[in-house]
């Protein structure tokens, strides 16, 4: 064969290979997704059901959203942790994400990045950064059954008073919590879905969801709608995620029927503590829960999932993974799958 | 000392061209070309015995040597033996009258200086009669000595153009197992490379991080050399005559790689019509050259293109793997003396996936390059090139956004000898890299690893010039040393650093098999990145270069059995060295351009028997420790192995089938602790470590050789056939295994 014949459909080849270069973005314009945050309409100051009232001073929250999916392309997966003061007013946002298709949306409460480039919300320092950033042990930064230090994702200070008594409080929650396939509350939508319950679960795996048969937590809310965000190109999808504060204090996981109370937490100090005034964390863990619980306060709600969680046995197990994971919820009243990494 | 030149001109086959039609047959009156110059050959430092060299030279139609290449003979014999060649002069072929290019073998013979004469000395050269001789017309085809040879794979004995140098031959790599044939794979298999993971094609050299080991192809820099997914070369193997390592202390050529450098030289161009093909599970590959204009010019045009989506299609909807490469050389001969070439080559790499309908691309990358450059001869071992380079790079990681680096360099390199035992080089480059990054719309702004990525790779044009020079000194009769130097301005967003680096090597021959290698060099580099990336690099030098100190020692030998086996120990300091894999403390998107203080100590084994002989193989042992200084915190590399070893065994069995092995072994590296992207120092002294690795590959082979110039061969070859799973960074991987089934040719 002539070298021509073979130079010839080798040449054509190589300009057929060569015009094949890396594309430019060719991807369609993905919806706008503005995750905010925004404090409950109750406010920073809890009048409990046992007459104290609670004032909520500082907060600082770790917190990042994110867009998720087996249909959801995800324009830009690589996001953040902001760290709000979450007793402000108005909306602060959170995240801007970038998607298409069905998504699920979630959000997570953590310890953020020591990155100096982490975004801080209004009147967040950067000592209250360095702050969150310094790693410490509790009962539940646990990971694979072994402790690891962990930055503080949730700090709230505060005072409680009735009377002539005075409380304070100053909490770090240090493990991570994850709110996963979020259903806003069904009277927000008009295609509502079949009921899907969320809970808790603080053995650390994802919680399969209940049926409707089950016990909701979000009770108040009713039946929560499809979960997820269809998302449309072009689209400008606006998702609120809102404080309650008063969730700390309340004495039931099942929000229909619980009510905001201090006394036990006021007698953590008084009885079980130092009495110096100031309830800490530590004194909420030497409170059985067996001495204080009972007609349906202060326990620990029946499991929904395989394997069942361990047996909360002190008052902190019940704040920390029973109230704490639910300080921030999705559209207000909405619904998710919440988890907490580790466990007692 | 009598050099004698035996002039071995042997029949050369002829071209279809040349054989005339079966409808017209014509007799040819050929006539082989005659030596009609002085062929003196010096003999070579180093060398001690007598020794014979075989060479097969291109002879141009104007008499001129095109190119010369050893088919046989041992070091340092060969060398001295090619670089003479270039100044012989031939009276040409002819046909019918009509002188043509012709290929031809000629046998150098070195006999030894006599003992009361050490000097070294040229003696007359005699040619002898030659062997009647076929010669083709233009496209002459290589010589074919009585026994046919094996088929045409491409054998080079390489030209060892420095001491502390390893080198793969492109037939020894075909032999090796793992390597599927490629020569830049067989480089995870040289002495001082340590992987970071089994058949990543990133690794570390003698402690340098796998940013900072340079890679050139032909004397063009290029920034990887691998298609992604553990891919082949980005180059057809059929390109590639050898790659050499250069783990420290390398030549004044090169420079502004402050950990090794890996250097794949080119084919030599060849004017008969020659080629070869191979197709595999997941690519297909062809290579074609030839010659025109009687010989003055030859064409190349080669590729490679993966069908690795449709296959991955039937299995992994949702990812699409796609790589291809391209080479086109153009050589044009204007004089005995002179050639233009023109070479271009480039590479295509896409990993993407399928999610919500939308393709998102996890990594793109793609290079190009097109070099053109102007050789001439102005007599015997003396040369200059010039030569300017344009490229351009291309890369897409996960936020979609592309990066790319227009490239532009100009150089000149000079080689003159300027008597028997003084070889000069020199050379000055300078290149300028423009780099851009595209806007992106659809991330948050105050994402931190945004921020990050923008103010480490900004938009803007780098400039680096170099000036170098070195001299191969042949100070004693067994002594040879090669002192040199080279100078380096970096520019980078408004600053400027220079690099002065020394560098020194020798070699001294203790008896006529044994020598002692030693090698020295201070090497500059601005800052790297965690690995080669088209078109990303980390802009400014507000840290500094980072700067390495080498130093080695070995001890070449020449064992029986044609065993040869080389120890070396080697000391390498590094100074504001940028190892984001390395030195994981902290964050590391919060800091791309961290700098740490390494060492990097270690004792190197490599014993060789050529793979293509009847029975091949060779073990390669690297047991070394890399530290790293960071904050007032000293630890050990993040990719610190102790124990690396690697083992291959090729064996013909016979009627053309071959067996090969090869083991891979290499200890783990310090733990991983990781607390939101950040990583606490591993202990610095017995910290704990991932679990040891090891692997086995095989590879068998079956020839037939077609005609008189056709062959064509089936391969199976197996990465990681034990199927082992591997621990990286604390977290388990793999099996990580590539099976190969394919068949290749040639003509």
């Amino acid at each position: 064969m002539s070298v021509r014949r073979q130079i010839v459909p080798l040449s054509t080849l190589l300009g057929v290979a060569l015009t094949a270069c890396l594309p430019k973005d060719t991807r369609p314009v993905p919806a706008r997704v503005d995750v905010t945050l925004s404090l409950s309409s109750g406010g920073v100051r809890v009048g409990t059901v046992d007459g104290w009232t609670v004032t909520l001073e500082r907060g600082l929250l770790g917190i990042r959203s994110s867009l998720r999916g087996d249909a959801c392309a995800d324009y830009a997966p690589e996001g953040y942790t902001r760290i709000v003061d979450p007793f402000l007013d108005g909306h602060q946002k959170v995240n801007t994400l970038y998607s298409l298709g069905h998504c699920d949306i979630g959000f997570s409460v953590q310890s953020p990045s020591v990155d100096p480039y982490t975004p801080l919300g209004e009147h967040v320092t950067p000592a209250d950064h360095a702050f969150m950033n310094v790693p410490g042990l509790d009962p539940y930064t646990v990971t694979s059954g072994k402790p690891v230090a962990t930055g503080v994702a949730f700090h709230v200070t505060g005072r409680a008073v009735r009377g002539a008594q005075t409380k304070t409080f100053a909490w770090s929650f240090r493990q991570r919590t994850s709110s996963s396939r979020c259903a806003a509350p069904l009277d927000e939508r008009e295609d509502a879905g079949p009921l899907r319950d969320a809970r808790a679960s603080d053995h650390g795996g994802p919680v399969d969801g209940g049926d409707a048969g089950s016990i909701p937590f979000y009770s108040d809310a009713g039946p929560p709608g499809p979960r997820g965000l269809d998302l449309t190109s072009a689209g400008d999808v606006r998702a609120d995620l809102v404080v309650h504060p008063e969730t700390l204090f309340l004495d039931s996981t099942n929000l229909a029927v619980a009510s905001p109370r201090f006394d036990v937490l006021a007698l953590a100090d008084d009885r079980y503590g130092n009495g110096d005034g100031e309830v800490t964390i530590g004194e909420l863990g030497l409170v059985p829960l067996e001495e204080v619980g009972g007609r349906g306060r202060y326990q620990q709600p029946p499991p929904l999932a395989e394997p069942p969680p361990a047996t909360w046995k002190t008052l902190e197990d019940f704040v920390y993974l029973g109230l704490y994971p639910r300080v921030v919820r999705y559209r207000d009243r909405g619904v998710c799958d919440v988890t907490i990494g580790g466990g007692r | 000392m009598l050099v004698l030149l035996t002039v071995g001109a042997v029949p050369a086959r002829a071209a279809s061209e040349g054989r005339g039609s079966p409808e017209t047959p014509a007799p040819i009156a050929v006539v082989p070309p005659r030596l009609a110059s002085s062929a003196d050959v010096p003999y070579p430092a180093g060398g001690t015995a007598d020794a014979d060299v075989i060479l097969e030279l291109r002879v141009g139609a104007d008499g001129s040597v095109r190119s010369a290449r050893a088919v046989d003979g041992a070091e340092p014999y060969a060398t001295a033996a090619v670089e003479a060649a270039y100044a012989f002069r031939f009276e040409p072929a002819t046909r019918d009258g009509k002188p043509v290019a012709s290929v031809i073998r000629f046998r150098v013979t070195f006999h030894a200086p006599a003992p009361p004469s050490p000097a070294p000395a040229t003696g007359p050269t005699e040619a002898l009669p030659e062997a009647a001789a076929s010669v083709a017309a233009a496209a002459t085809a290589p010589p074919r000595p009585s026994p046919p040879p094996p088929p045409p794979e491409v054998e080079v004995h390489g030209v060892r153009a420095a001491p502390a140098v390893s080198t793969f031959t492109r037939a020894e790599v075909r032999q090796l197992p793992g390597a599927f044939g490629d020569p830049f794979r067989a480089i995870e298999a040289l002495p001082g490379v340590t992987p970071i993971a089994s058949g990543l094609p990133f690794f570390y050299v003698r402690g340098a991080p796998p940013g900072n080991v340079g890679y050139f192809f032909d004397g063009v820099r290029v920034p990887y050399l691998y298609h992604v997914g553990l891919g082949p070369s980005v180059v057809h193997p059929g390109m590639v005559d050898r790659v050499d390592l250069y783990p420290g202390g390398y030549p004044a050529q090169f420079g502004r790689f402050a950990g090794g450098i890996v250097t794949g030289d080119a084919t030599a161009p060849r004017d008969d019509f020659h080629g070869e093909y191979n197709l595999r599970i997941f690519d297909a590959g062809a290579l074609a050259e030839g010659g025109f204009a009687d010989g003055k010019g030859t064409v190349l045009l080669g590729g490679r293109y993966s069908y690795t989506a449709t296959v991955l299609s039937l299995i992994a909807k949702d990812t699409t793997l796609d790589y291809r490469d391209y080479q086109a050389r153009v050589t044009y001969d204007l004089g005995p003396r002179d050639r233009l070439t023109a070479f271009g080559f480039g590479s295509y790499d896409l990993l993407g996936q399928t999610s919500g309908g939308v393709e998102t691309i996890v990594f793109g990358s793609e290079f190009y390059r097109l070099d053109l450059r102007y050789d001439h001869s102005f007599g015997a071992d003396s040369t200059v090139r010039s030569g300017v380079t344009f490229g351009y790079d291309q890369t897409r990681f996960g936020d979609q956004r592309n990066s790319q680096d227009q490239m532009v360099s100009g150089r000149i390199e000079l080689r003159h000898r300027i008597s028997k035992g003084t070889l000069f080089r020199a050379g000055a480059d300078v290149t300028r890299d423009a780099y851009s990054l595209d806007k992106y719309p659809y991330y948050d702004p105050e994402t931190p690893g945004l921020r990050h990525y923008d103010e480490t790779f900004p938009p803007r044009a780098d400039l680096a010039v170099g000036f170098w020079a070195d001299a191969v000194l042949d100070v004693a009769p067994r002594v040879q040393i090669t002192p040199g130097a080279r100078v380096d301005v970096f520019n980078s967003i408004g600053e400027t650093r220079v690099g002065v680096d020394p560098r020194l090597a020798a070699r001294y021959s203790v008896t006529d098999h044994v020598r002692i290698i030693h090698a020295y060099g201070v090497v500059h580099q601005p800052p790297g990145f965690l690995v080669p990336v088209p078109g990303l690099a980390p802009g400014g030098l507000k840290g500094g270069l980072q700067t390495s100190l080498q130093a080695s020692a070995g001890v070449e030998a020449d064992l029986p059995e044609d065993i040869e086996a080389t120890a070396t120990v080697f000391d390498n300091v590094f100074l504001d060295m940028s190892d984001l894999l390395g030195t994981r403390v902290g964050n590391i998107a919060a800091n791309l351009d961290k700098r740490a203080l390494g060492s990097a100590v270690g004792f190197e084994l490599f014993v060789r028997r050529n793979l293509t002989r009847n029975l091949g193989g060779f073990l390669t042992y690297t047991l070394a420790r890399s530290m790293r200084s960071f904050q007032n915190e000293r630890f050990p590399s993040g990719f610190d192995r102790t124990h690396v070893l690697n083992a291959a065994l090729a064996y013909d069995l016979g009627r053309h089938w071959r067996l090969g092995g090869r083991l891979v072994f290499y200890t783990g590296t310090p733990k991983v602790v990781q607390y939101r992207g950040a990583t606490p120092p591993p202990p610095s002294v017995s910290p704990g470590r991932d679990p040891a690795f090891y692997r086995v590959d095989l590879r068998l082979e079956k020839r037939w050789n077609l005609k008189k110039s056709f062959w064509i061969s089936f391969v199976a070859e197996m990465l990681n056939a034990t199927l082992n799973k591997e621990t990286v960074q604390s977290q388990e991987v793999g099996p990580v295994a590539i099976p190969s089934i394919g068949v290749e040719g040639g003509f």
